[in-house]
């Protein structure tokens, strides 16, 4: 069996195409790509509540729960979210606004009409 | 070409194992460096895989027929589609093409934007590497696609008829990369696993993967009964055949899978239920393969028998043990902070319920295929359940599904109330009796029809409720127009209409098989020229019996004039193929098309006389089935498009590391 020499030749860049690929980043100066990941856990748990209350307003729009059940649901993710909410800014904040979940629960409705404001816009 | 063709084979293997010790020693040494060098081992993976197949694709169109590969599966008189598409005729060839879908997939995680940065990376990379490895091996020692021959053959074996059909262009390339894709998700699970991390980034991130891989199996699917129903003249588009099997039973995990994880996302639940299910799907596929590859069941679909299968069944049961070995030792973990349900009238409750049944109905087709085989073993010969196991059994399941489906968009996401439930249930119910007595009036009178169009009949109406009242609660908000409205709602939440969409396209492919099912009709008749075949209201008069020559093939064909309700339909032609260079006849048969049913032909045999008989079906339905498929297709895409409101990178939060 006759090799060409065209077949040698690809062989030939084929084999260090591949080991310029493994061998090279040895060479380079990137000895640490890494970059730092933030715990963002709470912030997505935040975005996750909102988006729960968002859904639950829109599926009592559409008569799939009750009032009842509505203002249930409503209260208890409304509660999970200024218990997060507090917590975040008591970790940010030492001293402690006496008036805190009142504001928590106005940043709430705040962030709803806000979210409502955007929908209709869009 | 055949040292660039067999070097490209071999050090894509030398690379990829090397790439895996050189993540290995990354990870534990946690050096960048490695890993830097890991990712470049992936990428000349790929282009190895990149170079055999090109060269392959060469081979094939060229006629190179010293190749033993390109002697077997082409001949000079093909037509170049499918000389090219002969690349995945045999095995070695199919097993390439998974290879390059698998090192594609592999280099598109490893360089994705949205990983970079990620410490899961070399984990992920890791375990796809080993599927890799795996299937360079074989390419390299078991079903090698760059054999010479001793003496160079002037003409080539050909391509087998059955395969020489649009469908199979297509079906093959869609199948692998469903089964490929499920690698992915598979992937990322083990590496989050490894990391544990246990909240569902993992989830997040391969959704789009998943839902891909998903399509692409429905696709294969179908594709696969779309070449059966016109290429093997039989008249069906599906027969339980282990192979038909095998691609069935990953598209069932997997569509369980991709509700399941919903719950996970919204209520951090059934974390070891979704590791469990995408550990099943993707060992499924290798399951499937075994299948083809080993010829221990009887299938038309098979590969030659090889031992293939074995190499394939040792690395699914490594595949297995490891995912669960994994799963195990993180066990404690993942039982944590698990969330709760708060009403059992609930849409994760349904979704449970769906995944139930999606999974009884996978086991349901994994018993009734391996039974042969656990027949065998045990009384010593071998068994086999037909059409009629698989009939019974899963008719029910899927009837079931798709009640649970047309139930699903009714309930709400964390509670339901029976009041608000019977109020919503009210006008799908009335509807759905309505539809079904009028079904009973017009002559459906079979049960399971009558049952499965009037449950097919409240999801149509459910689902359409859905759009309307998310229209309605839109416009109250925003006082869009109607189709505004409807868009916004749409791609604002592209998973949840896109889903019901994909609902709606699988309501119409049960339209298309309860119709088929229950309503065909057949008849074989033999007939001299100039006379009739009468079929419901048709009437075929068989006008001509000729033959001609197209290549090296001899067809034999026959002219017959068809009229419905005394309306002439035109002349169709069934004909009988001779290959020059094939054994067996095919029969092609005509078919004529319409939204109410199929009229389909086959010329079966003839006499020297003229007489001649032919196989007469009607297959009602059979177009819905095709546009169900498609609407399917679409609704998967707009699901999974980004658009201004999908592409949003999940957040990592897992462990974090030097390396990524």
């Amino acid at each position: 069996m006759e090799i060409s020499v065209l077949s040698m030749i690809a062989s030939a860049v084929l084999v260090l195409v591949c080991m310029y690929l493994i061998i090279s980043p040895f060479f380079k100066n990137e000895l640490n790509l890494f970059q730092p990941v933030i715990d963002l856990t709470a912030h997505d748990h935040k975005a996750a509540l909102m988006t729960t209350l968002n859904e639950i307003e829109f599926e009592h729009k559409m008569h799939k729960i009750s009032d009842e059940d509505y203002k249930k649901l409503k209260k208890q993710y409304e509660v999970l979210l200024a218990d997060l909410i507090k917590d975040n800014q008591q970790m940010d904040q030492k001293e402690v606004d006496h008036d805190l979940l009142k504001a928590v629960e106005e940043e709430i409705e705040n962030e709803l009409r806000r979210r409502k404001e955007e929908q209709g816009r869009k | 070409m055949y040292l660039v063709g067999n070097l490209s084979i071999y050090i894509g293997l030398a690379i990829s194992i090397f790439s895996l010790l050189i993540f290995i020693i990354g990870i534990y040494k946690q050096d960048q460096r490695f890993i830097n060098s890991g990712k470049g081992g992936v990428l000349a993976a790929f282009i190895c895989t990149a170079v055999a197949s090109a060269i392959l694709l060469y081979l094939l169109a060229t006629e190179q027929f010293q190749f033993q590969y390109v002697h077997d599966y082409t001949s000079s008189e093909l037509p170049l589609i499918y000389k090219l598409t002969a690349f995945w005729a045999g095995n070695s060839g199919s097993l390439l093409l998974w290879s390059l879908f698998l090192s594609m997939y592999t280099v598109m995680v490893v360089f994705s934007k949205k990983m970079k940065g990620n410490p899961m990376v070399p984990y992920i990379a890791s375990i796809m590497l080993t599927n890799v490895i795996f299937f360079f091996f074989i390419l390299g020692f078991v079903a090698k696609p760059f054999v010479l021959l001793d003496e160079v053959p002037i003409e080539g074996k050909g391509l087998n008829p059955m395969l020489q059909n649009p469908g199979m262009i297509l079906h093959p390339v869609t199948l692998y990369l469903g089964y490929v894709g499920l690698a992915v998700p598979f992937a990322f699970a083990m590496a989050a696993l490894i990391l544990r991390n246990m909240d569902d980034f993992w989830i997040k991130m391969t959704r789009r993967w998943t839902i891909l891989a998903w399509m692409f199996l429905s696709l294969g699917n179908i594709l696969g009964g779309q070449w059966a129903y016109v290429e093997l003249g039989w008249g069906g588009y599906w027969a339980w055949d282990p192979v038909e099997n095998a691609s069935f039973m990953p598209w069932l995990t997997a569509t369980a899978f991709l509700h399941s994880v919903m719950i996970q996302e919204r209520k951090n639940m059934l974390k070891v239920w979704n590791v469990s299910l995408i550990i099943t799907s993707y060992a499924l596929t290798l399951f499937g393969t075994f299948l083809v590859r080993s010829g221990v069941l009887t299938s038309v679909h098979a590969f030659a028998d090889s031992n293939l299968g074995l190499y394939f069944l040792i690395f699914m049961a490594f595949a297995v043990l490891g995912g669960l070995y994994v799963l195990m030792s993180r066990y404690n973990l993942i039982k944590r902070d698990a969330g709760q349900f708060h009403s059992f009238l609930s849409k994760e409750s349904s979704f449970l319920i769906n995944n139930l049944l999606l999974v009884g109905a996978a086991f349901a087709v994994f018993w009734g295929t391996i039974f042969p085989l656990v027949s065998e073993a045990v009384r010593g010969t071998k068994v086999t359940v037909g059409i009629p196991y698989f009939n019974a059994v899963q008719s029910p399941i899927l009837l079931s599904m798709l009640f649970v489906m047309a139930v699903c968009p009714l309930i709400a996401w964390q509670r339901s109330s029976a009041k608000n439930l019977r109020k919503n249930f009210l006008y799908p119910s009335i509807f759905a009796i309505i539809a079904m007595v009028l079904m009973v009036v017009i002559g459906v009178r079979k049960t399971w029809a009558v049952i499965g169009y009037g449950v097919i009949a409240f999801l149509l109406i459910t689902h359409y409720l859905e759009f309307y009242r998310g229209v309605k609660a839109r416009r109250k908000m925003t006082k869009e127009n109607i189709p505004v409205a409807l868009w916004r709602l749409m791609v604002r939440n592209r998973r949840r209409y896109g889903g019901y969409l994909v609902h709606l396209g699988i309501a119409f492919i049960a339209m298309g098989i309860i119709g088929s099912q229950n309503y065909d009709l057949e008849t074989m008749k033999t007939v001299k020229l100039g006379e009739s075949i009468e079929i419901k209201d048709y009437k075929i008069i068989y006008e001509k019996l000729d033959q001609r020559k197209e290549g090296i093939n001899d067809i034999i064909y026959a002219d017959l004039r068809i009229f419905q309700n005394g309306k002439p339909l035109g002349v169709m032609e069934p004909e009988k193929v001779f290959y020059g260079n094939w054994e067996q006849p095919s029969s092609e048969p005509a078919i004529v098309n319409s939204w109410k049913e199929d009229l389909y032909l086959v010329l079966s045999a003839w006499e020297n006389d003229g007489r001649a008989t032919f196989i007469v079906k009607i297959n009602p339905m059979m177009n819905w089935l095709w546009l169900g498929s498609i609407i399917l297709v679409i609704g998967t895409l707009f699901a999974v498009w980004s658009g201004k409101y999908g592409n949003i990178t999940p957040r990592y939060s897992g462990s974090k590391r030097e390396v990524s």
